[in-house]
């Protein structure tokens, strides 16, 4: 693997402590050019999670904190008439940024949740009948509570499908949690850390990424599981064609950080469940552990080589 | 309980299957006590009880065991044990706990399946049978099986697919499995309750038998079959008088040289018949031949059988219809003939003394009396009882009755006229089923007449109720219990009330047809069957080239099985790629579970071999390198050739390293 690469996850390892994991699959969807959603109960460390990427990646990086009363132009930004230049003029919104990091998105109207997912799709903000281009790279790193908390509007599954994946935080370790309550705050942590990587080198990691080499055997697998999903008794919905191909980026984006320039199954394994979690709708259950156990047991189900 | 809820809901349910053929049949105590420990079960199952202490399942058993020991008295029956070994089957739920239970029960399961054949081998019993069985194979499924694969009707399919596939391994030995004769032999206790003639004559006797319409034989005639007015299914000749009852007796064998002198008309037929009370079997007229399983041909004229048959056999026979037997009747045999018990039916045997002085021929004393009945006597089910002298009271008080009346009297006054005369037991008629072009004879179409020597004409049946009912004879019971209305009772009445049922019946006789052919093809293919079968495709077979015969077939149809299982791999097309993968889970014996090994990389297996035993995982590492730039990086320099040989070397190096590990 390559050293950039080394110490950005060394970098954002000293601020997220004991989640190795998740770090890793939060930098894999920015490295695969996706949306990451980061889910879990307040207090977890989402946003020091999605403030750390900004950080250590060196990215302009702005926050929005979502709530009822915010509006869709409080997020792509507004027209405003001069009455000097006899002319409307648009003044961009937090969105021209390249990390935005939208909290609690589902506590915002859906009104207002639409027009972020649809600029996220778009790459850019219409306006007035202009289109603005948005800053290149581009992430939207959201966070949300989970669905059943009070006060939330869940996001569709069409707008969910946006993100390339979702990361459960989870609870920190015993270990890393006796860490976290002795040392100095993280909030600091994430403010001293100086950036590890320069936008360019982030673009180039993506077209390393966008090149690794995906073998048909590997496609044959990925298919099979796509098609398995949407006939297995687990799931009410199954994968989507996008939900495959997002799939594949991801997994791509994982072997690059497994240092290897090509796919194994180990690698569609470990991004799934963050991939296609909130692509499935499940039956039945709507546990984390249950959801973790059936994916497992779906997993197993497929052949991986056949 | 450790064990699966849906495992447990399948198990009661095959359970519930198992016994219910014998639900019926067993005490009803026992039947209300294994539907109380099976309602106490789902109750546990569902989580409202718990599990009972050691000594109240201790208590229950024994109390069980009292209970049939009171039932039965002896262990001397099958129903005995039959019924101790269902008891204990359920009473196992008692104790249920462990997987292992479960697995216990199911197996019992199929011990039990077995003696569902004692009491019953017809078709539908077969269908139920193997039902439970599918359903015991399902719940061991469901018992063993990941979560997934025993959710819902899942293991009732897989179960269903198991079977199918050992169908063709059934009728393999089916057909070639040598039959054996049972080297001995318990009586069951049912024999007793088979319905059926006995070997005595009481009034009244018929009489109960007619309420009954269970099956007594079917019969399949090579030939268009006689008129029901000429089918009297001769069973026993009962000769002599006991204690006021007719009974077969010890009459003298007649003269060996005795001949039919013409034979009217030969007929062949097949006879199928049902369990039977007595030793004898029902035949037409003048029996020439008869080939079965031990029976062999009385010197009276009628077909004796070794044993009792307790299942469906089947007989083929030859009779002669209205043939004549010119010989004499020895003097032995005419004082057997003529013998009454005297001091008995005073007035019976003043008026046979008094028509041998009116009328000098037998002939002429023959008619009168018939004459008599045809005017004065009344054909009933319901004759009343008897008193005193039944003989006297029948001809000269009450005058109504049944054919048991009409031919014990008019036996009992040609004895007294002094004409040889004895009765004869058997059934009438018979009901003709079109579906199936044979004849059914039921216990209602029981029947009995007499048989008188004429001389120079020898044995003539005389039938003295064809006078008083001819309906009877002519058209058969049916049609004669109609005319009597309502006299007749119980099942026989229903039995005749379906008749009017149009399509109803049709079915039925359908349905009857079905099960003749049943008993003829697969109940009663015995070692004679299955030697006349088999010689009809291989002539010259004898019965000690049977079990080679056989076990060659088994093998074979072993054989075919196995190399389907092994052959399934490529008939499915699974590829090269996974034939490799393949060969590579084979070599990991067991360290990967079963349930894990298809769904993962082989790196990751890799991996788990690697921590649990290293140096064998070591082994691997050329085959897993070369398998992974095959399959996933498309390394074009790496030959399929190459990789079938790291998969080979892999084999036989690892084979050689356990081989030394484990000397």
């Amino acid at each position: 693997m390559n050293e950039p690469i080394q110490s950005v996850l060394e970098g954002l390892d000293s601020i997220i402590l004991g989640k190795h994991r998740e770090v890793r699959l939060a930098l894999a969807s920015l490295l695969a050019g996706g949306h990451l959603l980061i889910e879990d109960v307040p207090g977890t460390g989402k946003t020091t999670l999605a403030l750390a990427l900004g950080r250590v990646l060196g990215l302009h990086q702005r926050r929005v904190q979502f709530t009822v009363d915010v509006l869709p132009s409080d997020i792509t930004g507004s027209s405003i008439y001069r009455q000097s230049d006899q002319a409307f003029e648009f003044h961009p919104g937090p969105i021209f940024s390249q990390i935005l990091l939208a909290d609690e998105i589902n506590r915002a109207m859906p009104k207002t949740q639409s027009a972020l997912l649809e600029a996220m799709e778009e790459n850019a903000v219409s306006q007035d009948g202009l289109t603005y281009p948005l800053p290149s790279p581009f992430f939207v790193i959201a966070t949300q509570n989970p669905r059943h908390h009070s006060g939330t509007y869940p996001l569709p599954e069409s707008q969910l499908d946006r993100f390339l994946m979702t990361v459960q935080m989870g609870y920190p370790s015993a270990d890393a949690e006796l860490v976290l309550l002795t040392s100095e705050s993280t909030r600091q942590k994430v403010l001293d850390q100086a950036a590890l990587c320069t936008p360019e080198q982030l673009l180039g990691w993506q077209a390393e990424v966008r090149a690794i080499k995906v073998a048909s055997a590997m496609a044959d697998y990925v298919l099979r599981l796509v098609r398995q999903s949407r006939v297995d008794a687990l799931f009410e919905v199954g994968l989507s064609p996008r939900g495959g191909l997002a799939l594949m980026a991801a997994s791509r984006a994982w072997a690059f950080l497994q240092g290897r320039d090509f796919v194994r199954p180990e690698d569609v394994q470990a991004v799934f469940a963050a991939v296609c979690q909130h692509r499935l709708r499940f039956r039945g259950t709507e546990d984390h552990a249950e959801l973790h156990h059936a994916i497992t047991d779906f997993l197993n189900r497929v052949d991986v080589v056949a | 309980m450790t064990v699966k809820r849906s495992a447990l809901l399948w198990m009661l349910a095959s359970q519930g299957l198992m016994l219910a053929p014998h639900g019926l049949r067993m005490p009803v105590w026992m039947a209300l006590g294994c539907l109380a420990i099976g309602a106490f079960t789902l109750a546990r199952i569902q989580g409202h009880v718990k599990l009972p202490s050691k000594w109240v399942a201790i208590a229950a058993v024994f109390l069980g065991w009292g209970l049939l020991w009171q039932e039965y008295g002896s262990p001397m029956a099958v129903e005995f044990w039959v019924d101790l070994l269902l008891f204990m089957y359920t009473a196992k739920l008692l104790e249920l706990d462990s997987k292992r239970d479960v697995s216990q029960i199911m197996l019992l399961s199929f011990f039990v399946a077995m003696t569902h054949f004692l009491f019953d081998e017809s078709m539908l019993q077969t269908i139920m049978t193997f039902s439970g069985l599918v359903m015991v194979m399902a719940t061991l499924i469901a018992l063993h099986a990941s979560a997934t694969q025993a959710q819902g009707r899942q293991p009732l399919k897989l179960a269903g697919l198991a079977f199918l596939q050992a169908v063709p391994l059934l009728v393999i030995l089916f057909v070639f499995f040598p039959r054996l004769s049972p080297f001995w032999t318990i009586p069951l206790e049912r024999e007793t309750a088979v319905t059926g003639l006995s070997d005595r004559l009481m009034l009244g006797d018929i009489h109960t038998l007619v309420q009954s319409d269970a099956l007594a034989f079917r019969v399949n005639f090579n030939a268009q079959p006689p008129a029901s007015r000429d089918l009297y299914w001769r069973t026993l000749v009962l000769s002599e008088i006991s204690d006021g009852s007719w009974v077969v007796g010890s009459p003298p064998a007649p003269r060996p040289n005795t001949k039919i002198l013409i034979p009217n008309e030969v007929i062949d037929y097949e006879l199928l018949s049902q369990s039977m009370r007595v030793p004898f079997i029902p035949s037409l007229d003048r029996v020439l031949s008869v080939e079965g399983d031990s029976v062999s041909l009385d010197p009276l004229g009628f077909v004796r059988s070794k044993r009792v048959l307790q299942t469906v056999s089947q007989f083929q026979m030859q009779s002669a219809l209205n043939a004549l037997d010119a010989a004499d009747l020895s003097k032995v045999e005419r004082t057997a003939y003529l013998a009454l018990p005297a001091r008995t039916n005073p007035l019976a045997q003043a008026y046979g003394a008094a028509l041998a002085e009116r009328h000098p021929t037998p002939e002429a004393r023959i008619q009168a009396v018939l004459a008599w009945y045809f005017d004065d006597f009344t054909y009933t089910l319901n004759p009343g009882p008897s008193e005193g002298d039944s003989i006297d009271h029948f001809l000269f008080e009450a005058q109504r009755g049944f054919c048991e009346h009409f031919a014990a009297s008019f036996t009992w006054v040609m004895r007294a006229a002094g004409v040889p005369a004895r009765v004869v037991l058997g059934y009438q008629g018979g009901a003709y089923n079109p579906s199936g072009n044979y004849i059914e004879v039921r216990q209602f179409d029981a029947h009995a007449w007499s048989e008188v020597w004429v001389q120079g004409e020898g044995w003539r049946r005389v039938d003295p109720t064809a006078f008083v009912a001819p309906e009877r004879i002519e058209a058969g019971m049916g049609a004669a219990a109609a005319g009597m209305d309502g006299l007749m009772t119980g099942k026989a009445w229903e039995y005749f009330q379906m008749q009017s049922l149009g399509w109803l019946f049709d079915l039925q006789l359908q349905l009857q047809a079905l099960g003749h052919l049943w008993d003829r093809i697969i109940v009663n293919y015995d070692q004679a069957q299955q030697l006349r079968w088999l010689t009809t495709v291989w002539p010259g077979l004898e019965l000690k080239d049977l079990a080679p015969l056989a076990l060659a077939a088994f093998l074979l149809g072993l054989a075919v099985i196995t190399a389907g299982l092994v052959a399934s791999p490529f008939r499915r097309g699974l590829s090269r790629e996974a034939r490799w993968y393949r060969g590579y889970l084979n070599c990991l014996d067991g360290v990967v579970p079963d349930q894990m090994s298809r769904g993962s990389g082989i790196a990751r297996c890799q991996e788990i071999w690697q921590s649990a035993r290293p140096t064998e995982a070591a082994l691997a590492s050329d085959f897993v390198e070369k398998f992974e730039s095959l399959l996933y990086q498309e390394d074009q320099s790496v030959t399929p050739s190459s990789i079938s040989k790291a998969l080979l070397v892999l084999k036989v190096k690892l084979a050689w390293m356990r081989f030394t590990a484990w000397r």
